[in-house]
């Protein structure tokens, strides 16, 4: 049966079925809506506000505690499941309590929603901040990585007033080198000599394929060898 | 030819660090630019000793001499008394008269296996440190290795503008703008000096203090400015000995094979021919 209950120690209870549905029918599924969203709050809502709360005094341990990989998928479950709003007892509004106070609760919740809202947005905003700060700081930690001693030197010379001495002076590039193509064929197939020393043995095999292949010729080899 | 890993000294220079910056060789002094020093081989005054006691460059791969003229250098360090009979320091551009060094055609005394000694050019030492980083090879042949060898001489030749370029930015960053007054001075002012003007402080104090012999280099020193007026020029004289150093941090790209990054340093003593 269901009763009235307002939350204080001298709320009565009442039946509702004193009420005439046949006046109005939709009284009834009006009841049984409100009966639902009590169940969707105490059940849901109650929980993703004191999550909300946490949330928005940034503190993520006791928000953790609610609101976790193990607490989200009961939430989620507890929200679409049907059959939970959809019982005997809700639908023949049997054994439930009137809560005066729900609508309020949800007032309140809803408040603390948009505390929750506002918070997120503040959040975003420095999180953009962040985002630029760390964009900026790539261009310095790429810089270090490579060595890139240009950009290093120029940076100090603009904003630690040092510069270089002309007694130390450093200079990066690059260079295209191209091997002989035997000894290019020794290093991928045995990688250089461990001690500087290319064994002939497989010096000469390798020669004697690049000949036999027509890759260089005798007098090529030759040529570069005396 | 197989080397022996041995990149021989400037006439007791090497490739270490030194412990002062600044020193004695064969009566001549070298000065490694920034806080002077000398080694303990010579006999210099105790008060020099404690007042310069910066050391000389970090090590490097190998040192190199390039002859110059005098006249490339003579007008970078500059100084004058003040009103306090103390002297005032400072530098002077280089923007009418930029430093070309050819650095590249430094020379480099190496002693190979079979114990032959051959002095080699700074740029024919970079092409044999490249061969030795790829394949750890150290050899005097290292077109036998590379086929690109002229083309990788042409290049290194072209960074001697790099870092003379470098060099003078440094000059003009840090001269004293009051030798463009009309007449010219220091500013006799300054309270503070900065790292080029300290280098030159270091360099006539260490001067100063080369008091050895009739024809001491202090004594020449005071004959060099006594044709002068203010503000001084530092004159170098032959024999001196003003060193630099570079350093190549080149990236090796093998097409088809793999990457190498490298670093090879060089303290170019600059020696002073007449």
């Amino acid at each position: 049966m269901a009763t009235f209950i307002d939350g204080n120690t001298s709320s009565k209870s009442r039946s509702l079925h004193n009420i005439n549905t046949a006046l109005n029918p939709n009284i009834k599924f009006a009841a049984v809506d409100y009966y639902k969203f009590q169940l969707l709050y105490n059940k849901v809502y109650n929980k993703l506000t004191t999550a909300m709360k946490y949330y928005s005094e940034n503190n993520y341990e006791e928000l953790l505690k609610v609101f976790n990989d193990n607490e989200i998928p009961t939430l989620m479950t507890t929200i679409t499941n049907d059959g939970l709003y959809n019982n005997d007892n809700i639908n023949n509004l049997i054994n439930i309590e009137y809560d005066i106070k729900l609508f309020n609760k949800y007032r309140t919740a809803t408040l603390d929603l948009l505390t929750g809202l506002q918070g997120s947005i503040q959040i975003q905003e420095k999180n953009k901040l962040l985002t630029q700060d760390i964009s900026g700081l790539k261009i310095y930690e790429q810089a270090l990585n490579t060595k890139n001693q240009d950009f290093i030197l120029t940076y100090m010379n603009n904003n630690l007033n040092y510069v270089q001495t002309p007694t130390d002076i450093i200079n990066a590039f690059e260079l295209d080198i191209e091997i002989q193509p035997w000894y290019m064929e020794y290093l991928k197939q045995w990688g250089p000599p461990a001690n500087g020393v290319f064994d002939l043995d497989k010096l000469s095999a390798i020669v004697t394929t690049l000949i036999d292949t027509n890759q260089i010729t005798l007098d090529q080899f030759l040529n570069n060898n005396l | 030819m197989e080397t022996e890993i041995l990149n021989i000294l400037y006439n007791g220079s090497t490739t270490s660090q030194q412990v002062t910056n600044m020193y004695l060789l064969d009566d001549n002094f070298v000065f490694e630019c920034t806080p002077l020093d000398i080694t303990n081989n010579y006999d210099i005054c105790l008060n020099f000793l404690k007042y310069l006691e910066s050391p000389g460059f970090i090590d490097v791969s190998a040192v190199a001499t390039l002859d110059i003229s005098a006249s490339m250098i003579n007008n970078l360090f500059i100084f004058q008394d003040n009103n306090t009979e103390e002297f005032v320091y400072g530098i002077n551009t280089t923007i009418n008269n930029p430093l070309k060094f050819i650095f590249s055609n430094a020379k480099i005394t190496k002693k190979y296996l079979n114990n032959e000694i051959l002095n080699i050019s700074l740029l024919d030492d970079y092409i044999e440190s490249i061969v030795e980083t790829i394949t750890g090879t150290i050899t005097h042949y290292p077109e036998r290795i590379l086929k690109n060898v002229n083309s990788l001489k042409t290049y290194i030749t072209s960074l001697d503008t790099i870092f003379n370029n470098k060099i003078n930015e440094v000059f003009q960053l840090y001269y004293d703008p009051s030798l463009n007054d009309v007449p010219r001075t220091l500013n006799i002012n300054k309270t503070t000096l900065n790292t080029m003007e300290v280098q030159c402080k270091n360099l006539i104090t260490g001067v100063l203090n080369i008091n050895k012999g009739q024809n001491s280099r202090m004594t020449r020193f005071l004959e060099d400015i006594s044709g002068q007026t203010p503000p001084f020029s530092f004159i170098f004289n032959p024999g001196d000995k003003l060193a630099i150093r570079i350093t190549y941090n080149p990236t090796y790209i093998i097409s088809n094979y793999r990457n190498y990054t490298a670093s090879r340093s060089y303290k170019i003593i600059l020696n002073v021919l007449n």
